[in-house]
């Protein structure tokens, strides 16, 4: 599905220079589930804007799907991305002018897909994540976990067949939290691939592979105090 | 305390040094154009006011009713007035008339051509507060041939030399005469009506003709009175029907009303404007009137940018905020703070505004027409402006920041990154909302203003005044010598220039011939109408490029065209005749010629004798002969390939064999022309420049509001981004809310505009429609000046990498 090979990433400052992925390889199959864990500053962020085609790294290779992407420019990255990747977040990152409905409709209105279809799909997802009593209520009306369902379905709701989870669950109590984890689990089973970045050994317990990082490179395994 | 708070404002301003700097930018701009234009004004609303008895004086103004119908009203009444007023009515203390008689004024060092020679009465100096330099004020227009010199005209004449008991000679339409200086007055200020470079005693000009002092026909003298109160004034107006009642004898003015008012001399400068004759218009209080509104509006647009800047810097100090709080600082504390730095920066802008004003009074006076100079900024009323202005600028622009940032919670802003309050948002929009709607208005009036400038200016006149040099008539020559000379000199003219034509009449376009009451001889001397009556030779209808329309031309070899007249398709249907072709050889009586009958001959088509300002009326040409001789101007028509300065050379030198003794005056008709419209110009570049300056300083609101949006919607961009949003995306997510406060701006400023520039319009008798493109372009410039200060917010939002901005701490 997605593979790196040597990907590394430096930023520069005119005194100095900060790798904060070297040399990182990392292969994930098709349909697997992976959890990333490592402490704050190892790079979780830069790898993920990486692996979600936000940004370029420095050097090495990145293969998305069948296709090289580490030298693409910013509107293939876009291009690739629409229709290729869901993401997930920690504060769920709704859009608080629209409503449920709409927030869920918005990847779907930038791939273009008729309005009829988007209506048809995206009741089809709020009915499945269970929220489709609430399609036209807005964000700060909703609890969290309510709010994070409704970001799951958003970036479902164009079946993508890859989700990036940036700690879906750190701003959820423990009922909330297991919810989506079901959810998440739910969908890798019926093929989506999965790369979820969390500080939970119990969400990371949902994975097939857990995957720890430090100082932007992989590691074996982690101090305890370090996750 | 307050040294605290000093401290800590200029610390802060320092810290954000590129906001300061908008700011105090913006306060000074707004302030220097508020500043100037009140200055300006008040400037022109205060004319007269040095006068010490201004209460007490008023001009004499007359009208004349024929029936419910205003034939005239003016400021000139006959000689004969003044004489008997001051006589006849106790309460009447003073009385001066104030009469022009331009000419040429020779000494033994200059000859030159004068336009303010007036004439006075002996009263003059004890009314008006013109202080002389030498002589006595009661006693230097007592005796005829008596002249009073300004400073700068003695100097002219005399040089350095003591001008007083020496001679001068005056040539006029009075006749040529010599004059003993017997003062020098200092020269006159510039906010009054009064402008004389020479004064002469009025009666130099009757000296002891019983027709003149008893002559209530000829109505060309103004006239000015002392009346000590209200209720004398009274008294006097009361009296002044049986008064009038006596003298109003003349049958011709039989089923005429005269109505006489008196005009305090302060409303002179503004409250008059009698060129029309038949209209009055208050153009200039009005206009007056609209750069004031402009002048607030200007600082008002100012005093919101601070505003908007400052709660849109709001989110970054909030945490300042919120850490001053939990330590303990009241929100009286917090709003003081934000109160210095409010009064600061306006004090700041305040001083720079006077540097502005220093710099720019030159040529700011020159765009108004006007040679004021920083002496304004020693005016008291200035400095009465200035000040409150600033505590205005202080409490307005600093208490609603003050207010607004002293409520934020400590906890919710120490908590959380951003402060987003719906309500903050809601009144930045209307605050620029306020700049929409203000900027819509002044470029539309301006749009307007130069539409119909121009729609003048280019208007077909119906009259070809291209190429055509106008020279004046010798003044110092004797008037039968001038006359014995007047056809050899055209015959000469034409020759010696090669002009294409060449004519002699009393009037010409943009030159006012006078206004006669004109009717059928085969009607009632009642229906009389007044029309323009002009003096001119064969050669006028073909020099102007006249369009005959039925009958012939004035013919030099036909003895019975001494009483022929050409009349213009208006006068036509004034005298209620349809066809042109029936007007020929219908007689009419004009005034003032009572003894003889007028044979029409042709009609010309209607053209424009005055600029479009006002109404074509009535035009009759006669032969320049009887009253309307000698002729006045001589006319010089070119072929398009003639150069103007060689045919002037020409035309001199030819001039000088003729009239020897004379000056040679001319002009170019078209220049002549043009200066109709100074007034309109002068409307025209105030409002463009402040315009542009109400649409910079607009921007630095919408670069507030925009950078504002930019910071709120960060998140929201960055979400989009991810999920595939493109650029044109998001700049419809950040544009999109100035799209809609423009929308409701224009809603409100179109309807302004319209109900406003409808009137200015009214004015004109020809004028255009306000149309749609008027407010495009207003609309359409703001949209795209908006859309261009949002790009620089988006290249800033699209370089941002989404997830910086969406992860959390």
């Amino acid at each position: 599905m997605i593979k790196t090979e040597n990907l590394s990433k430096v930023f520069k400052t005119t005194e100095l220079e900060t790798s904060a992925i070297d040399n990182l390889n990392l292969e994930v199959n098709a349909g697997e589930f992976i959890a990333i864990m490592g402490p704050s500053g190892c790079g979780k962020s830069t790898l993920l804007n990486i692996l979600g085609l936000l940004d370029n790294p420095t050097s090495g290779s990145y293969r998305f799907g069948n296709q090289e992407v580490s030298k693409c420019s910013e509107k293939q990255l876009t291009t690739l991305r629409k229709g290729g990747v869901g993401f997930i977040f920690q504060n769920f990152n709704l859009i608080d002018e629209l409503t449920v409905f709409e927030n869920v409709a918005l990847p779907l209105e930038y791939l273009k897909v008729p309005k009829n279809e988007r209506k048809k799909r995206v009741e089809e997802v709020l009915k499945r994540i269970g929220i489709d009593h609430r399609a036209d209520h807005f964000p700060r009306q909703l609890s969290g976990g309510q709010q994070q369902r409704v970001a799951v379905a958003r970036a479902i709701a164009f079946k993508p067949k890859f989700i990036l989870a940036d700690e879906p669950t750190g701003n959820l109590d423990s009922k909330n939290g297991k919810e989506v984890m079901d959810l998440l689990s739910e969908l890798n089973k019926e093929g989506t691939t999965i790369v979820m970045v969390t500080h939970s050994k119990r969400d990371a317990s949902y994975a097939s592979r857990n995957v720890f990082l430090y100082d932007g490179k992989i590691v074996d395994k982690l101090i305890e105090e370090e996750v | 305390m307050i040294s605290n708070y000093l401290k800590t404002s200029f610390r802060n301003l320092k810290k954000r040094l590129p906001f300061t700097l908008v700011n105090i930018i913006g306060l000074s701009i707004g302030l220097s154009c508020f500043l100037l234009l009140i200055a300006y004004t008040n400037y022109e609303e205060n004319y007269e006011d040095f006068q010490d008895n201004k209460e007490q004086l008023y001009r004499i103004v007359f009208e004349r009713f024929q029936g419910d119908e205003l034939k005239s009203s003016s400021p000139a009444v006959m000689p004969s007035l003044g004489y008997k007023i001051k006589g006849e009515i106790p309460e009447v203390k003073q009385m001066s008339r104030f009469s022009n008689g331009s000419g040429i004024v020779k000494s033994i060092r200059v000859t030159a051509e004068e336009e303010k020679i007036y004439y006075a009465d002996a009263d003059f100096f004890k009314m008006f507060s013109f202080p002389l330099e030498v002589g006595n004020p009661d006693t230097v227009l007592e005796n005829p041939n008596s002249i009073v010199l300004t400073e700068s005209s003695a100097l002219k004449y005399f040089g350095k030399e003591e001008a007083v008991g020496k001679e001068l000679e005056v040539a006029n339409e009075f006749g040529t005469a010599k004059y003993y200086v017997t003062g020098i007055v200092k020269d006159l200020p510039l906010n009054t009506s009064f402008s004389f470079d020479f004064l002469c005693s009025f009666n130099s000009i009757n000296k002891g003709k019983n027709w003149f002092v008893n002559n209530w026909m000829w109505w060309s003298f103004p006239t000015y009175v002392t009346i000590s109160n209200k209720a004398d004034l009274e008294s006097v107006k009361k009296q002044f029907p049986a008064f009038i009642k006596k003298y109003k004898t003349d049958p011709i003015e039989a089923s005429v009303t005269w109505n006489f008012s008196f005009q305090p001399i302060e409303d002179i400068h503004l409250k008059s404007d009698f060129r029309n004759e038949t209209v009055r218009r208050d153009t200039k209080a009005r206009t007056l009137n609209l750069l004031k509104i402009i002048a607030f509006l200007i600082l008002v647009i100012s005093w919101v940018n601070y505003i908007n800047l400052s709660t849109a810097s709001s989110t970054e100090r909030a945490k300042e905020i919120g850490v001053r709080k939990s330590l303990g600082a009241y929100k009286s504390q917090i709003s003081k703070q934000f109160l210095t730095e409010a009064a600061l920066v306006n004090i700041i802008a305040a001083i720079l505004s006077i540097i502005i004003i220093i710099m720019i009074i030159k040529p700011f006076s020159k765009l108004l027409g006007l040679n004021y100079s920083t002496e304004i900024l020693l005016q008291p009323t200035f400095w009465v402006y200035l000040l409150p202005i600033i505590i205005v600028g202080i409490i307005v622009s600093g208490l609603y920041p003050a207010f607004i940032l002293a409520s934020f919670k400590s906890t919710e802003v120490l908590k959380t990154k951003t402060m987003s309050t719906p309500g903050s948002v809601m009144v930045r929009k209307v605050l620029v909302g306020i700049q929409f709607v203000i900027s819509i208005i002044l470029i539309t009036c301006t749009c307007i203003m130069i539409n119909q400038n121009n729609f003048m200016k280019n208007k077909d006149l119906g009259v070809d005044i291209d190429k055509i040099i106008v020279i004046k008539k010798p003044q110092l020559l004797e008037k039968k010598v001038y006359k014995s000379q007047i056809n050899s000199f055209i015959k000469e003219l034409h020759k010696g220039t090669n002009a294409k034509y060449t004519t002699a009449s009393f009037a010409l376009p943009s030159i006012e011939s006078w206004g006669l009451a004109v009717w059928k001889s085969s009607e009632d001397p009642g229906t009389q109408k007044v029309h323009m009556v002009n003096g001119v030779d064969a050669n006028y209808i073909p020099t102007f490029g006249l369009k005959l329309l039925a009958g012939r031309n004035f013919d030099e070899n036909r003895i019975s065209d001494e009483n022929a007249v050409i009349i213009s398709r208006k006068s036509l249907k004034i005298l209620g005749i349809e066809d042109p072709n029936d007007a020929i050889n219908v007689s009419l009586n004009i005034e003032t010629f009572e003894d003889r009958l007028f044979n029409i001959i042709g009609v010309i088509d209607d053209f424009h004798h005055n600029s479009l300002k006002s109404e074509i009326g009535g035009m009759i040409l006669t032969p320049n002969t009887g009253l309307f001789s000698p002729p006045r101007y001589f006319s010089l028509k070119l072929d398009n390939n003639k150069v103007l300065k060689n045919t002037i050379g020409d035309a001199k030198s030819i001039y000088k064999q003729f009239f020897p003794e004379d000056l040679f005056e001319y002009y170019i008709l078209n220049d002549k022309y043009q200066l109709q419209y100074v007034e309109e110009d002068r409307n025209q570049n105030v409002f463009t420049v402040f315009s542009f300056l109400a649409i910079f300083l607009a921007c630095i609101g919408i670069l507030g509001l925009s950078s504002f949006i930019a910071f709120l919607k960060t998140r929201d961009i960055a979400i989009r981004k991810v999920f595939g949003a493109d650029k044109d995306i998001i700049l419809w997510v950040l544009s999109k809310e100035f799209l809609y406060v423009l929308i409701g701006a224009s809603c409100i400023a179109i309807p302004i505009v319209i109900y406003f520039m409808k009137d200015w319009l009214a004015d004109f008798p020809y004028r255009i429609e306000i149309s749609f493109w008027h407010f495009a372009i207003a609309i359409f410039s703001i949209f795209f000046i908006t859309l261009l200060v949002i790009g620089v917010n988006l290249y800033k939002s699209l370089k941002r990498k989404p997830i910086q901005s969406l992860r959390s701490e």
